[in-house]
């Protein structure tokens, strides 16, 4: 179970969705990095991140994704997760990330309110 | 607008300017003043930043930044100003102090964060009755945390058997060569071999990249919790006795589970095979014939008692032309398989019957049905007999025990069987005799838990026994005759419990 894997599900210019499949460390967490700046350069400044395939993060996962949420806080957007289970929203919230990321239960959910607010 | 206010403007501006971090702008300004085709920033071995092809013997410079030391290295161009040099070691100490900040927050997170999947899981585990719930929090909860790139939960040991069935999905790839271990949860990859998986030492695994701890409750061993390749920031480490001790933690808490979860499913089976056994029961009651036949100038009575909740000995009693088919049999064996055996040869028989063929034919069939529907060395004893409306008795046994004929006058003969048990030996024959019920006498046929039942001093209650007591019970009706033979018995054991079924079938012609 859990392999890691990552895709552009969606990108309107505005908004892009990434979804994770499977154990964000080091590796997933990297990758996740690269990809969300490949996406700020472009000049995306809305992020939205799908954990429902996700179920494990480590803490290096979680401090790769500290500094995208710093990387695109710098450039003024926004950095979303929708869909967290129970356990990895608990992590989120004591690891300081449900602070300044916007957290969503659902993707239309999420996508609804920063359309709205992009 | 001078280097030296840019830079200091950038460092009250932030540790990074877009994806550009503090060190590099500091590098930024540096190659902007003296024109250098090479520069890098470090602090102590640590190299920060570095732009241009990295100078190898290049000038290097101190950063002045209070109690750290930076360092800069240009190569090509003029030197560095002494207040860009300043502004640099005042914008670098800023970053420093603040990145040093930001890791300790991150630090004291981490440890709460380390609490709380202890408290999780033990919240998780206790809360939960499913095995395969109780691998896969386990497993989800001890990688992450240990920062793990894999980690496996294996079953494996004295009480895994128990529980490979509970899993769902429990791995079949890498199993023991004797099915003894599975994987029951995998993340990011395999950790152990199986062989390792089962020869895993009380004391676990340390070495370097690989860490595993057995997951052992009161009943022994249930499996193994291993981990590999402990991840920090762009490699890996090893781990250490701390991390060991945090997965042992988690292991004691996990076989906590496992083992309430075997024993409830063990509880649930065991209640399902009981309400299973009382339908049994009520299915084999119900086979057995609730109220006899009548025939005219006859009077019958039989009783069934089953040393457990269903029983192997089967007896039928069906109208057959002018008179009726008696049958009374004893299936090798007790307990449910027995029963099983017994409801297909009462089955057989009422199929039989319905043609009514001689009953050397019935025993023929009877036979072979056994012989092919049951195992080897399974068998079944029967008696059977057309008793016709004139006391005329045509009788077959089966390997079964002597049927007693007590006459009026007090007589008995034995009526001994005259072939093997059915589906015994397949070559075997059968064949049937003749004797007559006269008036008065009684006939009492019965199983082996009866005459086999023994006393204190394991002596058995015995053919003779039974003979007397169906020679002494003249005019008596059936019934109580049956009634009799219970006692007797019971009385013989000392009402212990039984240790085979016990069935009766009584005839008496009445009298003149």
């Amino acid at each position: 179970m859990e392999t890691f894997e990552l895709r552009l599900v969606e990108s309107d210019g505005s908004v892009a969705v990434l979804e994770v499949t499977g154990y964000i460390n080091n590796e997933g967490g990297e990758a996740i990095s690269r990809e969300a700046s490949r996406l700020l350069d472009s000049g995306i400044r809305t992020l939205l991140i799908d954990l429902h395939a996700t179920r494990i993060i480590n803490s290096i996962g979680i401090s790769l994704l500290l500094e995208v949420l710093e990387r695109t806080l710098d450039l003024g957007g926004t950095l979303a997760f929708c869909c967290l289970s129970p356990s990895i929203a608990k992590t989120f919230q004591i690891m300081g990330l449900a602070q300044y990321a916007r957290l969503f239960p659902d993707r239309p959910t999420a996508l609804a309110q920063l359309r709205g607010s992009s | 607008m001078s280097a030296f206010v840019k830079l200091l403007e950038a460092g009250a501006r932030g540790p990074r300017e877009g994806s550009v971090h503090l060190p590099e702008t500091v590098l930024d300004a540096v190659l902007g003043e003296t024109g250098a085709v090479a520069a890098r920033i470090g602090l102590g071995e640590e190299v920060l930043a570095v732009r241009g092809q990295a100078p190898g013997t290049g000038r290097r410079y101190e950063l002045p930044a209070g109690r750290d030391s930076f360092w800069l290295e240009t190569s090509g161009g003029s030197e560095p100003s002494e207040l860009l040099r300043m502004a640099g070691g005042v914008v670098l100490g800023a970053w420093a102090v603040r990145d040093q900040l930001k890791r300790a927050r991150f630090a004291e997170r981490r440890r709460l964060w380390e609490m709380e999947s202890l408290r999780a899981i033990g919240e998780a585990l206790g809360g939960s009755l499913e095995p395969t719930h109780i691998a896969e929090e386990l497993l989800l909860n001890a990688t992450a945390l240990l920062d793990a790139r894999r980690g496996e939960v294996w079953l494996a040991g004295a009480g895994a058997p128990a529980l490979a069935s509970a899993v769902r999905g429990a791995a079949a790839a890498d199993p023991c060569a004797d099915g003894s271990c599975l994987v029951a949860a995998r993340v990011g990859g395999g950790v152990l071999t199986a062989a390792e998986a089962a020869s895993l030492p009380d004391s676990g695994l340390l070495e370097g990249s690989r860490l595993a701890v057995p997951i052992s409750g009161r009943r022994g061993r249930l499996g193994v919790l291993a981990v590999a390749e402990r991840e920090v920031r762009g490699g890996t480490a090893p781990f250490s006795p701390t991390d060991a001790e945090t997965l042992g933690l988690f292991a004691a808490q996990a076989a906590v589970a496992l083992e309430s979860a075997v024993l409830h499913r063990e509880a649930v089976e065991r209640l399902r095979l009981e309400r299973e056994l009382e339908l049994a029961a009520v299915v084999q009651k119900e086979l057995l014939p609730s109220a006899l036949p009548e025939l005219p100038g006859f009077e019958l009575a039989a009783r069934n008692q089953s040393s457990r909740r269903v029983g192997g000995d089967v007896f039928d009693v069906i109208e057959a032309g002018d008179g009726l088919f008696l049958m009374l049999g004893d299936v090798a064996g007790k307990g449910v398989p027995a029963a099983l055996m017994a409801a297909s040869v009462q089955s057989a028989v009422r199929v039989l019957m319905l043609s009514q063929p001689p009953l050397v034919e019935v025993a023929r069939q009877l036979h072979a049905h056994l012989l092919r529907t049951t195992p080897v060395n399974k068998f079944a004893t029967v008696f059977m007999a057309y008793l016709h409306a004139d006391g005329q008795l045509e009788y077959l046994s089966a390997g079964h025990n002597p049927v007693v004929v007590a006459g009026a006058d007090g007589t008995t003969i034995l009526l001994s069987a005259s072939g093997p048990p059915l589906g015994l030996l397949p070559a075997a024959t059968f064949t049937s005799s003749r004797t007559e019920l006269a008036r008065g006498a009684l006939l009492l046929a019965y199983t082996d838990g009866i005459s086999e039942a023994v006393d204190a001093h394991d002596e058995e209650f015995g053919t003779r026994r039974i003979a007397e007591l169906a020679a002494g019970a003249r005019g008596t009706a059936p019934a109580a005759v049956v009634d009799r033979l219970f006692t007797a018995v019971e009385e013989h054991t000392g009402g212990a419990p039984l240790h085979d079924d016990r069935t009766v079938l009584a005839v008496r012609r009445a009298g003149v």
